[in-house]
């Protein structure tokens, strides 16, 4: 048998049903094999989509999702994606094929060094020369790809290989030592100094980061936030770790976080961060961070340990486990806190927000904070919500209210626009029977909406809901902002129609003049289960707000122009 | 902070290349590297001088270890930081 086909028995044997991509010259032979087997190929237009699909898959099934592209342009084009894997630790696999190995080195036609590209950002990237190796070696990659922290991994296989015999001798293989590992445990010093600092604190404060969804801790999470009455954020990859309709949860902190999630923060006097790098982004400086605050740190990865801020106790462990220990023990040793004026404070300045936000009303133009709410409100709980990047993402974090876990998709670390419509795609397939709609600005959606004709050809009904202000709305926000209003190639013409853009791929469009339109259109397609592409019109002039400037700590935050409790809300001492 | 660190790896170029991209990511530098086979040639043994922070050092050593081609890092300080 070819190489190939032992290589796609073995993937299927491995749990693979699914693969995004492109075939060309060098993985002919790979794509041939696919034929034989049950596993579906899903034809994507461009390979970023493919990578992007791949990460929607995996978040979804919790297993890696596979991509593959030609050799040269077709490896090259996948690596935005395996990039924005690497950032928010998704597990990706991507197969990419080469020139055959007489030809390596040679400059031959569409011949990369793809994996010297990805080496950067990728758990782990081979060219298997070795026909005999080819199983073993995907075999190694799907399990790392996923084991511990996750992230991408890449096969890189020359056509020959891909086509030369090998012996008939199909078993499942299991990975080779250094590719498989249990995660690391926290010494039981460490559990209960850190039970001490929780039993101390006044203010107490959980950060939960991605690696809650990756672990299946949200019940962990909200039961140790129950005992001790305390808060929950999330960073923007750890939004929908917990059910963010429950009285604990308040929402994503950061630059863009709610009012109440960064001043819980700033007020905390210990934050208790899981499975979280803590980017600039969701705390600011760490020196700010750092201050005033004990700070214990849970996480499988314990080089995250210090890297952006110092624990005063590091955890390290998966994250379920090391809080399924920290919550047996903190119940023997103190009781069931009572809720905290703290807490009912930061829930009174939560609803003003919102409240204030969703007064606005000019009668002329639809506000994309109030669109994402009437979607939230509108859709069922078990919706999986992916987004673009930009100012709709972040009028995303703030307003829609995930109530299941991992059914948040966006793209957090690299902040890729066009993610948002392909990672739809990927999620679709892993869940066929749950609603997915993308949440995407104009500027995200045409950089992939090609990803329109697969979800005609595979029938993954997606809806996409376009935040259309005709211009690169957050770059315009910056130089708004930050360049004294001196706007330069953020703004679009209208002259792309882009509800004639998405018919023209056979999907259904429509442009909402109306909220009641708005939620009329996405309710019926959900009900006959068909794509549907909404264009909303948004003003160009919106800004984003709450807002803390770069580099900046949360307290400096710019609230919404005319929210009056400002002053209030940033003074807290008597609490 | 000169910061000595003794690696394990897989007999790879692309091994090596990973290594002194994961060094370059922390932003340290190099005084020098040898680089040996080991088990006989199943395996590499790099011994790299580093400058740099020492939390730096630390994480190196750490992070090296999420990627398999990585077996055993050692870290050990060779000077204090200077006054």
């Amino acid at each position: 048998m070819r190489s190939a086909d032992h290589l796609v028995k073995q993937m299927r044997a491995s749990g693979v049903e699914v693969i995004f991509g492109i075939p060309g010259g060098a993985n002919m032979p790979f794509y041939d094999a696919i034929i034989n087997s049950d596993i579906t190929s899903i034809l994507v237009r461009h390979e970023q989509e493919a990578a992007h699909a791949a990460e929607g898959y995996a978040k979804i099934k919790g297993r890696p999702g596979i991509c593959s592209g030609t050799s040269g342009p077709g490896a090259t084009n996948l690596i935005t994606g395996l990039v924005d894997a690497a950032m928010d630790s998704v597990p990706v696999v991507a197969i990419t094929g080469q020139v055959v190995r007489a030809f390596m080195g040679t400059d031959a036609f569409q011949e990369a060094d793809i994996v010297g590209m990805v080496l950067p950002h990728i758990k782990y990237a081979v060219t298997v020369k070795d026909s005999r190796r080819l199983s073993q070696e995907f075999v190694n990659a799907y399990s790392i790809a996923v084991c511990n922290r996750p992230g991408p991994t890449l096969l890189d296989i020359p056509r020959d290989v891909q086509q030369e015999e090998v012996e008939d001798d199909f078993k499942p293989l299991s990975p080779e030592p250094y590719f498989y590992s249990t995660p690391p445990e926290p010494p039981l010093d460490a559990i209960m100094e850190s039970v001490k600092l929780m039993v101390e604190a006044e203010k107490p404060v959980i950060l939960c980061g991605g690696g809650v969804i990756y672990s299946g801790a949200s019940a962990e999470v909200l039961e140790l936030a129950e005992h001790l009455a305390c808060p929950i954020v999330t960073t923007t990859m750890g939004k929908s770790s917990v059910p963010e309709n429950h009285p604990l949860v308040f929402g994503v902190v950061g630059m863009h976080g709610r009012v109440e999630a960064d001043l819980a923060v700033t007020e905390s006097d210990l934050i208790i961060c899981v499975g979280s790098r803590l980017s600039d982004r969701a705390v600011g400086p760490a020196k700010e961070f750092e201050r005033n605050r004990k700070i214990i740190h849970i996480d499988i990865d314990p080089s995250e340990f210090g890297k952006n801020a110092k624990p005063t106790i590091a955890l390290p462990g998966d994250a379920r486990r090391v809080l399924r220990e920290l919550v047996e023990y903190l119940k023997h040793v103190a009781a069931k806190r009572p809720e905290s004026p703290f807490v009912q404070r930061l829930r009174e300045i939560g609803a003003a927000y919102e409240e204030y936000m969703l007064s606005m009303d000019d009668g002329k133009t639809l506000h994309s904070w109030k669109v994402v709410d009437l979607l939230s409100r509108g859709l069922p709980p078990e919706t999986i919500v992916t987004t673009g990047v930009g100012q709709h993402q972040m009028w995303a974090q703030l307003f829609w209210k995930s109530r299941m876990a991992g059914t948040w998709i966006t793209s957090g670390g690299l902040g890729t626009m066009g993610f948002g419509l392909p990672a739809a795609l990927g999620a679709k397939a892993a869940a066929p029977d749950r609603p997915v709609v993308d949440l995407d600005g104009d500027g995200s959606f045409i950089m992939t909406c090609q990803t329109l004709a697969c979800v005609v050809d595979y029938n993954l009904p997606v809806i996409t809901v376009i935040f259309d202000n005709r211009a690169l709305g957050m770059v315009r926000q910056w130089q708004d902002m930050f360049y004294n209003k001196r706007y330069k190639d953020v703004d679009y013409t209208d002259r792309t129609d882009l509800v004639k853009l998405s018919e023209s791929f056979g999907v259904e469009a429509i442009r909402a003049e109306s909220y009641d339109e708005l939620l009329k259109a996405v309710k019926r397609a959900l009900r006959n289960n068909q794509a549907l592409t909404v264009d909303v019109p948004v003003d160009r002039g919106e800004l984003v707000f709450p807002m803390v400037p770069p580099g900046r700590w949360l307290t400096d935050v710019k609230l919404p122009p005319g929210f009056e409790i400002g002053a209030r809300v940033l003074s807290m001492e008597r609490f | 902070m000169r910061l000595l660190l003794y690696v394990e790896l897989m007999n790879s170029l692309d091994a090596v290349a990973k290594l002194m991209l994961t060094v370059k990511q922390g932003g340290l530098s190099l005084e020098n590297i040898s680089i040996n086979s080991m088990d006989g040639g199943q395996r590499l043994s790099a011994t790299l001088t580093l400058v740099g922070r020492e939390e730096k050092g630390e994480w190196l050593a750490r992070k090296l270890l999420n990627f398999p081609y990585f077996h055993k890092t050692r870290l050990l300080k060779l000077s204090e930081p200077e006054a």
